[in-house]
């Protein structure tokens, strides 16, 4: 194998050169017998490997790999979820969960807010006659709930 | 347009489509078990390669950029899978070489991969060029193994093995060299005794 051209020889056997050096490789084998006896042997080589038999896997791999890729994505999405309850995530969500939570009631509209704070105004001020007046009987629980009609009676 | 199907069949199995995954699997098992095949020379241990393949396929389709051609993706992963392969098995050859048995092991793959079905020419054939397999490096041995069982291009053998083109022709022709010697001396050894005196 001591021609220069001889490494070249696989590679235009699979037409893997530029259209010049494939033309010069033609014209240098019309007269190196060597490399005309390699280019021989490889190409009959690589028409005898097909005719090697052929190897395919088995039903039972073929099985083995689908499960596997199935247990794997099933193992992918569980741990996903387990991922969401460590502390670093959960913490910090709920966090924000209750700061949304905040976020939304104090933009609760002003009106239904006042409303809110004149009920809880005019129960504290019903307790507070309670508290004033004491209550020992049901009448006194009516007294109480008439209090302001009869004070404002003359 | 078949490379643009594989490669929008890769982005959904990275997205979670197990069926997806499926449909890869069935086209493209012949070829990586072939491959393994070949690199290791023993079938069980490709049966077993093939399944790391896929698995390891699986587990880094999130990395796949559709930019990649999907088979060239697919025999960067296969190559890494078998050199780590023939790494662990040169391990545990020389651990064990002193255990009876080894060489034996080693020197079978014509008696392994005996079927009743398959011509002597055949099996000799599969010995001479698994032997010529062994010999080569196994860069050599990816490398013509993508080129002369699976067509692929060098420029695609070169992108799959992180190499030159340049690289890669040298490696095939070495590889394909060894092989056509090997073949060259079981017939010259054969002939003679197969043809009618």
């Amino acid at each position: 194998m001591s021609c220069s051209n001889a490494g070249e020889l696989t590679a235009y056997l699979d037409r893997e050169l530029p259209v010049f050096q494939l033309k010069q490789i033609e014209s240098h084998l019309a007269s190196c017998r060597e490399c005309r006896s390699t280019e021989r042997l490889l190409r009959k080589t690589v028409v005898r490997l097909a005719e090697l038999p052929a190897f395919e896997l088995s039903n039972a791999t073929r099985r083995n790999v689908l499960r596997q890729v199935d247990e794997a994505a099933n193992r992918s999405i569980g741990s996903r979820l387990k991922a969401l309850w460590r502390p670093q995530v959960l913490f910090p969500s709920l966090g924000l969960a209750l700061a949304v939570i905040v976020l939304v009631i104090s933009r609760e509209p002003l009106e239904l807010r006042d409303a809110r704070l004149f009920e809880v105004g005019a129960n504290l001020e019903l307790a507070e006659d309670y508290e004033v007046v004491g209550l020992s009987s049901l009448d006194d629980l009516e007294v109480v709930q008439h209090l302001h009609e009869l004070e404002g009676a003359p | 347009m078949e490379a643009d199907a594989d490669a929008e069949l890769m982005l959904k199995a990275a997205a979670g489509e197990k069926e997806a995954f499926a449909a890869l699997f069935d086209r493209y098992q012949a070829s990586v078990a072939r491959f393994a095949y070949r690199f290791v020379g023993d079938k069980a241990r490709a049966e077993e390669l093939a399944q790391e393949i896929f698995l390891r396929l699986y587990r880094s389709a999130k990395r796949y950029r559709a930019s990649a051609k999907f088979k060239t993706f697919l025999y960067r992963v296969a190559t890494n899978c078998c050199l780590n392969e023939v790494r662990r098995w040169e391990y545990h050859v020389s651990r064990s070489i002193t255990e009876p048995g080894d060489p034996s092991e080693i020197e079978s793959v014509a008696a392994d991969n005996a079927r009743p079905d398959q011509s002597l020419d055949g099996l000799e054939l599969e010995a001479a060029v698994g032997a010529a397999l062994r010999e080569m490096s196994p860069r050599e041995r990816a490398a013509f193994a993508m080129c002369r069982f699976e067509g692929m291009p060098y420029r695609e053998i070169a992108v799959a093995l992180s190499s030159s083109e340049a690289a890669v022709k040298s490696l095939i022709h070495r590889a394909t060299l060894a092989v056509a010697r090997r073949i060259e001396t079981l017939e010259a050894g054969t002939e003679p005794a197969r043809s009618p005196a």
